[in-house]
């Protein structure tokens, strides 16, 4: 005899104990998932109350014209910029690890209709407080992830502007794949056909931009002050 | 349509089943191996075993050009607690063209062994051409650059004797005094091999028989004509051969021979290459025992899941590489669009590392407390205590980084060979080295 008995019962045993410890692993994956997605929520409801005072400051710089309005108005939004970099990178970490669900899809929907808000709120913040330094200069950039490697180039240009101009750069990225009407008025509004497009103060650039380009249109005008 | 990314999303998923499946099936059988029953039966087998009279042996040494090794070799064998009248020391001196020779002829002087000369055909037709002249029941084969512990014999003994049906014995193979990283990472892949040959002995799975040291039934050896002379792995080949003709292959954790293992990544991969290359080549010239019920589990499971695990390896390897070639792209692609200004340096956020986790890394941590589960089990069939040395935490995280991504490409690089050497229809080269 070659070999001793195959053991049949031996295998199905293994194979029972097998699928129960890889259920449970994916279960412990989904688990995570779950978690992962519960704590993007609070963090897009933080930002959303945070976008609440922000909105209160600039109700006060309207009704406090001057210095004090703007110095109030303007640390609020170098806060609400510090909670929005925490939560793109957050998502952007998340997005990298996974292909994601409607839940993500959600909440993804919730996270631009606030940073449209966020926006315009900036928009209307360097307006209410102009001198002769800008406090920040915020960038809109359009773009999608159904093959677009420029966009991807593009991400790493902001993000590399980001790092050199610290919180005195806004940037609000806008994800064209997920439908928002937020995002579609910016986009009608800005004439934006194709990606990536980015807008720097209200300059459109259509196309990718290069690091260059970008750096000059944000040193253009009132100067930006060190990061 | 379904992208490439998803296709191996599942390959992965796929692959981390086989290991667990492969983890635990390895699990049930060793808490078979270590229970009370499997105890009892081997002291009752070392119990009659102490009660027979010591057999005749002949150890035959194959040497070639290995004048650093050879006289340990030769010494290891007159200090094996073994009467020395039982024991045949053959040492082949198959054409060395170094100071081998010489120094063979020198040791005669003071050590008493037969010395066999002829021209160089490789281990295998070393072996074979000292087989003739064995006149003792049973045969040892020992490597040049091996030397046994002085219980070997006996251990590998113990587990022949009494039983007519096991025609030969493997030992349990550790590296000698290993030095470097790559000889570190092999001396935990050796424990390994000891826990994962004393379990396929539990099956009577065992398919290769190593050259480092051995013990055969001479009588079973000669009929099966001796070593194949034009295969990778003549180890292996052989005790294919022996399985087929109806026998089993004993292993004795016991019998402990220290071998001398690759030093250098480059030398390693010639090894593992030709290992590998073997592997295939023995499979499929023994494709008969492939899902073939007379081999029972070596048939019907270890060879079917080996392959699977081979497959598997280099998809989980293969999705590493893509992983950190993209890394590598994509930083240099970052210098490319902006400069000097890639290297600005930002403190991580550490709950990015909390979003960054997935299910893949539910399974990776699985993995670890198995591998840790079975690096710790080896350690303790390889009679070394794995707490006692505290290198030896840090030789497992080297062994856990880096063994199976090299192991994957050594099994490619094998395929490689293999096929391209059979597809040329080359006759296999003879080997003349262990590594």
């Amino acid at each position: 005899m070659a070999g001793s008995e195959f053991s049949l019962l031996r295998h199905f045993l293994v194979f029972a104990l097998t699928v129960f410890v890889f259920f449970a692993g994916i279960s412990l994956g989904a688990l995570l998932n779950k978690g992962q997605v519960s704590a993007l929520e609070e963090e897009i409801s933080f930002f959303r109350e945070t976008g609440e005072a922000v909105q209160s400051s600039s109700m006060m710089a309207d009704e406090f014209e001057g210095e004090l309005g703007c110095e109030i108005l303007t640390s609020e939004i170098y806060r609400q910029g510090e909670t929005l970099d925490r939560i793109s990178a957050h998502l952007s970490e998340y997005e990298k690890s996974r292909k994601f669900g409607e839940s993500f899809i959600v909440l993804k929907e919730k996270y631009i209709s606030l940073l449209a808000r966020d926006w315009l709120v900036a928009r209307k913040a360097l307006r209410q407080c102009p001198g002769e330094e800008k406090p920040f200069e915020t960038i809109l950039y359009f773009y999608t992830n159904d093959n677009c490697p420029s966009c991807t180039d593009q991400g790493v240009i902001l993000d590399v502007m980001k790092k050199k101009f610290g919180d005195r750069l806004l940037i609000f990225s806008l994800d064209t794949d997920i439908k928002s009407p937020e995002a579609a008025a910016l986009k009608r509004a800005f004439n934006i056909t194709e990606y990536p497009s980015i807008v720097i103060g209200k300059d459109v650039f259509p196309g990718f931009a290069p690091k260059d380009s970008v750096e000059a249109a944000l040193l253009k005008g009132p100067s930006l002050p060190p990061a | 349509m379904i992208s490439s990314g998803t296709v191996l999303s599942y390959g992965i998923l796929a692959s981390f089943f086989i290991f667990l499946y492969c983890a635990f099936y390895w699990i049930f059988i060793f808490f078979e191996e270590t229970s009370k029953k499997a105890s009892a039966e081997k002291k009752a087998r070392d119990s009659a075993f102490s009660k027979a009279p010591l057999p005749r042996v002949t150890i035959l040494i194959p040497a070639y050009n290995c004048e650093g090794t050879i006289e340990k070799a030769i010494d290891s064998c007159f200090a094996l607690d073994y009467p020395r009248e039982c024991i045949d020391l053959v040492v082949i001196d198959d054409g060395s063209t170094d100071g081998t020779g010489k120094l063979l002829e020198a040791l005669r002087k003071k050590r008493k062994f037969s010395l066999i000369r002829k021209r160089n055909s490789g281990k295998a037709g070393a072996l074979n051409f000292a087989l003739p002249r064995v006149k003792t029941p049973f045969v040892s084969c020992l490597d040049a650059d091996s030397f046994f512990r002085p219980g070997a014999m006996k251990a590998l003994f113990s587990e022949i004797s009494g039983r007519p049906e096991v025609a030969a014995v493997a030992s349990s193979i550790k590296v000698h005094s290993p030095k470097t990283g790559i000889e570190k990472i092999q001396r935990l892949e050796y424990f390994f091999s000891i826990y994962l040959r004393r379990l396929m002995g539990r099956i009577n799975a065992i398919y290769v028989v190593p050259g480092p040291g051995s013990l055969f039934r001479t009588k079973v050896l000669r009929k099966l004509g001796g070593f194949d002379t034009e295969n990778l792995t003549e180890d292996m080949e052989i005790a294919f051969r022996i399985k087929r003709a109806g026998y089993s292959i004993g292993n004795s954790p016991d019998a402990e021979v220290d071998t001398l293992a690759p030093k250098s990544f480059l030398s390693l991969a010639r090894q593992r290459t030709r290992w590998y290359a073997g592997y295939f080549q023995n499979v499929e010239k023994y494709r008969d025992a492939i899902l073939n019920p007379r081999f029972a589990e070596l048939g019907l499971f270890i060879i079917p899941i080996n392959f699977a695990l081979i497959v598997s390896m280099t998809v989980l390897f293969g999705s590493f590489i893509f992983e950190n070639i993209s890394s590598i792209a994509e930083f240099s692609r970052k210098i490319y669009l902006t400069g000097l200004d890639a290297f600005i340096f930002e403190f991580p956020d550490v709950l990015n590392f909390f979003y960054s986790l997935n299910v893949l890394n539910v399974f990776g941590t699985m993995f670890f407390v198995l591998g840790f589960f079975v690096i710790y089990a080896s350690f303790e069939m390889s009679k070394e205590t794995f707490f006692g040395r505290r290198e030896n935490l840090l030789d497992y995280v080297l062994y856990t980084i880096f063994y199976f991504p090299m192991v994957s490409v050594f099994y490619l690089m094998s395929v490689f060979y293999y096929i391209a050497k059979r597809n040329r229809g080359l006759k296999w080269q003879a080997q003349n080295f262990h590594y």
